[in-house]
Order: structure tokens, then C-alpha cells, then sequence
């Protein structure tokens, strides 16, 4: 398997605060992986360190397969990066910023800058000077910027940040043409997961600067998180007979008088007959899933107590 | 590196500063030559130039007001291109090309000292030779002590404009320490009340040793702004 990024045991301390501590993060060619976090979690400081602005208090990190130095140049001409809200010159257009960073990069492609302007929706903005932007211009340009260029590995830091819900879908729909069309490795944090998960194949999941777990969408898709949560009078005698009489194992108490019955093998239709035999008062019967997004809250509470 | 020089350039619009250094030159220019030739210096009752001690020449106010200017212009400049890029999260931007930063680092700076120097230079070629001028059909006020046909003049007046555009490098450390633009500036100032002013009979402008001393002074300064900048956070 081809790693883009690989990181071992990655930490950043600065003064006495751990920022991130031994984060092991993997990211494969050609996949789009979302980096899913609250705010201050430690995204930005892994994308800091992955695109050499910041260097590890210790750990490692391999892009391309080669171990990231602070003299690593060459490896920046092959990333495409915007973190943190991106930064421009201002009295220059949109259209300016964009010739002055192919420059830079050693690009030339005369026609690339029309290309991204159409592709982002700023055609339109001629030699207005970015200064007189809105937010989510500004963002898009950003955008532009870190893809003008056709990197190998795309680093996005909550890029659809000040864009509204049609931005948003549209910046969703370009990664993924991106990554198909140009099989370009995309690497996007967020601390919303419906952001992501429409598009990533692969969510690392990070809190409090330690990354919890790495999963696939796939994986995720197929984790049962449907479950069955019943309404009853007498709490502690339904789950003795949930649990004596049907078998019963994986469920849970919510709140008195009310329970979750992850196991779905027995219908809702037994359940209610048994307990109505035993004589425990049934209130409501309903069958309900999980949202991931309630999965993921779940696992950082609990790496949180 | 000289693409670089180009791009800093072109990247900090350096036509407006080529406007700031015609419109300084000419007003510098004005303001000997009013000195010189129209008696605004002049004691009004002896009618003599009311100079401190080693000013009664004309090169001492040229050279003192030329170098003052363009110190505080070389210093906004080095902030604007330098410390304000840190401040503004630019320089983010330029440490995430392919390139060395000390090389980054080192074309900004020279961009700032081309420009300078080369502006200096062309300032005080103008103000000399505009009083140069004047003497031919106007009584002067100064004594002219300059010969604008030997060589030793114009070798002197590089190396002076080259110690003065250096000079900036120390306001732009110390801007950089402080992060902040208007440390810069003010730096600048006070390197001119060092170098420039008298107290009295004291002053170390005429040290000869002392111009020596202050490019190796700037120079360490020039050093230290660039020094670790490959290892070190970029905050």
C-alpha cells in the first residue's frame, strides 16, 4: 500500500501544552481523508507540521514516502495547501495573486488561471483587488490557489469555512471530481462531520490532540447503529426480562423508564408480547438508528472523561 | 535570486515608492538649495548662516538630510516588505513555496537595499549638482566643499549611501524582535539621533572608524534576521 502521508507518533508541545501528542495518521494515494475534530482538537497544527511551517517537538513525518526535513523544498512543489483562513496580497486581483504563485511554484500554464477562476466561480471578478472580497470569495480563492497548481496532495483546512450551502456542495462536488479525474490525494479537516462524509473514504478522528481512531466509510457504513428504545414503567423489571427471558445482552438504560436494545435479532412485536406477559407496563415501542454524528460525539466524550 | 528581487518588487507595488523617492529627492532638493542660495538658514540680524559647528559647509546638511530621508524610507520599507508579511501571515504564504526561506529572506531584504541605495545615490548626484549649479549665478551662504570632478567624490558618496541603506538592517532586526512595523520606524529615527545629530561639540559622525564599525553592526543585525529561519515555527 502507497502512503502519501504517514506520520509516527507525531508530537507538538509548545511551553509546557501538549498540542498534539503521538498521532500516527495514514493516508493512502488517490483517497480523500477527512481529518474530523472540534475545534482546537489539533487539526491545524498537524497541517502546520505536515506542510513544514511548524517542525515536531519529536515524531515523524513521511510524505511521497520521504521523511519530511526542515530542508525539505522540493516536496512543497507537489502540495496544494490553504490553512487557517488563507492570505493574500490584498491590492492585488484575484487574478494577480494567482500569476504571482504559479511564479513562485515554477509553474507555467498560461491558461491554468482562467481555468481555476471558472472552476471556483470568480471569473467575474477582474481587477478587483482582493481586499474588496467577501469572506467567502476570499475562501474560494484560497481554494484556487492550493488546486492551480495540480498538486499531488491537496491539504484543506476546513475549506468550505464562510461559504454558504450551495458553496459548500459545490466545493464538496470539485474535491471529488479531483480526486477521480486527476486521482489527486485530498487530505480535508472539519469539525462537522456531514461535511465530510459524503466524500471521504477514509475519517481520522482527532481530540484533544490525540488522533482516536481511523476508520473508513465503508467500515462505518456497515457498523449497525440502529437500535430499538422502548418506553416502560417498571425500568428494572423489563431489563430482568430482557434479559432473563429473551437473552438478551446488548442493551442499555438510558434514563429511568426508558431503554436501548441494540440487539436487533428479536422484532419489536416479541418484545412487546413478552414483556406484556410479565406483566411491565409498555409505554412506546420505536425502532431508531444512530447518527454518525452522534457516534463520533460519543467517542470523543468519552476519550474526554 | 534576481527573479525573486523581481517578484518582491512587483508583489509590493514599488511604483508607489518610486513616486515617495522622486517626490523626497525633489524636497530635499528644494530645501538645500533654499538654504544655500535664498538665506532661510541665515541669522537675520548678522546675515550669516546660523550653523552648528560643522555645518558650515554645504556637504554636512546635504549629506545629513539626504541619509536621514531615505534611513526612514529604507526602514518603512524593510517593514512593510518584511514585518509586515510576518504580521500579515504572507510570508505563511511564501514558506510554503518550494524555495530556501534564507533565500526568500535574503531577496526581500535586497530588494529593499537596491532600491534604496540606488534612489540615495541618484537623490544626492541630484542635490549636489543642483547646488553645484546655483554657485554659478548666485552668491552661497555655505562654503562648497565638494569637487563634483573627482573621482574620490563619487566613490565617497557610494560608500556613504551604502552605509546609510545598511543601517536599515538594524531597525529591521529589532522590528522583527518586536514584531512590529512601527519599531521599525521609529528605530530608524533613533539611529539617526545616534549617527546623524550633535550634542553640542559631540558627535560621532566624523568618527572614522565609526562608519566600519556600523556596516559590520548592520550586517550581524542582517544576519541575525535570517538566522535560523529553516528551523525555526513560523508563529
Amino acid at each position: 500500500m502507497t502512503y502519501i502521508v504517514r506520520t509516527d507518533r507525531l508530537t507538538k508541545t509548545i511551553g509546557e501544552k501538549n498540542i498534539v501528542t503521538d498521532v500516527s495518521m495514514h493516508v493512502k494515494k488517490g483517497e480523500i481523508y477527512g481529518f474530523l475534530g472540534p475545534n482546537g482538537a489539533g487539526k491545524t497544527t498537524v497541517m502546520k507540521m505536515l506542510t513544514n511551517l511548524w517542525k515536531p517537538t519529536s515524531g515523524s513525518i513521511e510524505l511521497f514516502g520521504k521523511k519530511l526535513t526542515p530542508t525539505s523544498y522540493e516536496v512543497l512543489e507537489r502540495i496544494g495547501s490553504m490553512i487557517g483562513s488563507p492570505v493574500f496580497y490584498e491590492h492585488l486581483s484575484g487574478r494577480e495573486n494567482l500569476s504571482l504563485h504559479c511564479a513562485y511554484m515554477g509553474y507555467h500554464d498560461p491558461g491554468r488561471i482562467g481555468e481555476v477562476l471558472e472552476m471556483l466561480d470568480l471569473a467575474d471578478t477582474g481587477k478587483k483587488p482582493v481586499r474588496e472580497f467577501s469572506l467567502g470569495m476570499k475562501q474560494r480563492l484560497g481554494i484556487a490557489r492550493a488546486v492551480l497548481c495540480k498538486p499531488e496532495l491537496l491539504i484543506l483546512d476546513e475549506p468550505t469555512n464562510g461559504l454558504d450551502p450551495a458553496g459548500m456542495k459545490k466545493i464538496r462536488e470539485l474535491l471529488r471530481m479531483l480526486c477521480a479525474e486527476y486521482s489527486i490525494t485530498i487530505l480535508v479537516s472539519s469539525h462537522i462531520l456531514s461535511q465530510i462524509e459524503s466524500i471521504a473514504d477514509m475519517i481520522g478522528v482527532i481530540d484533544h490532540g490525540v488522533l482516536m481512531k481511523e476508520i473508513t466509510m465503508k467500515e462505518i457504513s456497515e457498523m449497525s447503529l440502529a437500535y430499538m428504545e422502548l418506553d416502560v414503567v417498571h425500568t428494572k423489571k423489563a431489563a430482568y426480562v430482557l434479559a432473563d427471558k429473551l437473552g438478551l445482552v446488548n442493551f442499555k438504560i438510558i434514563d429511568e423508564g426508558q431503554i436501548r436494545i441494540y440487539d436487533l435479532d428479536v422484532s419489536a412485536q416479541e418484545i412487546s408480547k413478552i414483556l406484556a406477559m410479565e406483566d411491565v407496563g409498555i409505554t412506546g415501542i420505536r425502532k431508531k438508528a444512530e447518527s454518525l454524528e452522534d457516534y463520533f460525539l460519543k467517542m470523543t466524550e468519552e476519550a474526554g472523561r | 535570486m534576481v527573479r525573486l528581487i523581481r517578484l518582491e518588487w512587483k508583489k509590493n507595488n514599488i511604483g508607489r515608492y518610486i513616486r515617495k523617492a522622486v517626490i523626497l529627492a525633489v524636497c530635499i532638493c528644494i530645501f538645500i538649495f533654499s538654504l544655500d542660495y535664498m538665506g532661510i538658514a541665515n541669522d537675520p540680524d548678522t546675515g550669516m548662516p546660523d550653523a552648528a559647528p560643522g555645518n558650515e559647509v554645504i556637504s554636512a546638511s546635504i549629506e545629513m538630510f539626504t541619509s536621514m530621508a531615505f534611513l526612514v524610507l529604507t526602514s518603512a520599507m524593510l517593514s512593510s516588505f518584511i514585518v509586515s508579511a510576518y504580521k500579515e501571515r504572507t510570508m505563511e504564504l511564501m514558506f510554503s513555496y518550494p524555495i530556501k526561506r534564507q533565500k526568500i529572506l535574503v531577496s526581500q531584504m535586497l530588494a529593499v537595499w537596491i532600491f534604496s541605495f540606488t534612489a540615495l545615490v541618484l537623490t544626492k548626484l541630484l542635490v549636489y549638482g543642483c547646488v553645484l549649479a546655483g554657485s554659478y549665478f548666485m552668491p552661497d551662504s555655505f562654503v562648497l566643499d565638494f569637487d563634483m570632478g573627482s573621482l574620490i567624490f563619487y566613490v565617497q558618496l557610494i560608500l556613504k549611501a551604502a552605509v546609510t541603506v545598511s543601517m536599515g538592517f538594524i531597525s529591521l532586526a529589532i522590528g522583527l524582535a518586536m514584531r512590529s512595523s512601527k519599531a521599525t520606524i521609529i528605530s530608524s529615527f533613533l539611529l539617526i539621533l545616534f549617527t546623524q545629530a550633535n550634542i553640542g561639540d559631540l558627535t560621532m559622525r566624523d568618527d572614522s572608524i565609526f562608519p566600519v564599525s556600523l556596516v559590520a553592526v548592520s550586517l550581524l543585525f542582517a544576519v541575525l534576521s535570517v538566522r535560523g529561519v529553516e528551523t525555526k515555527d513560523l508563529m
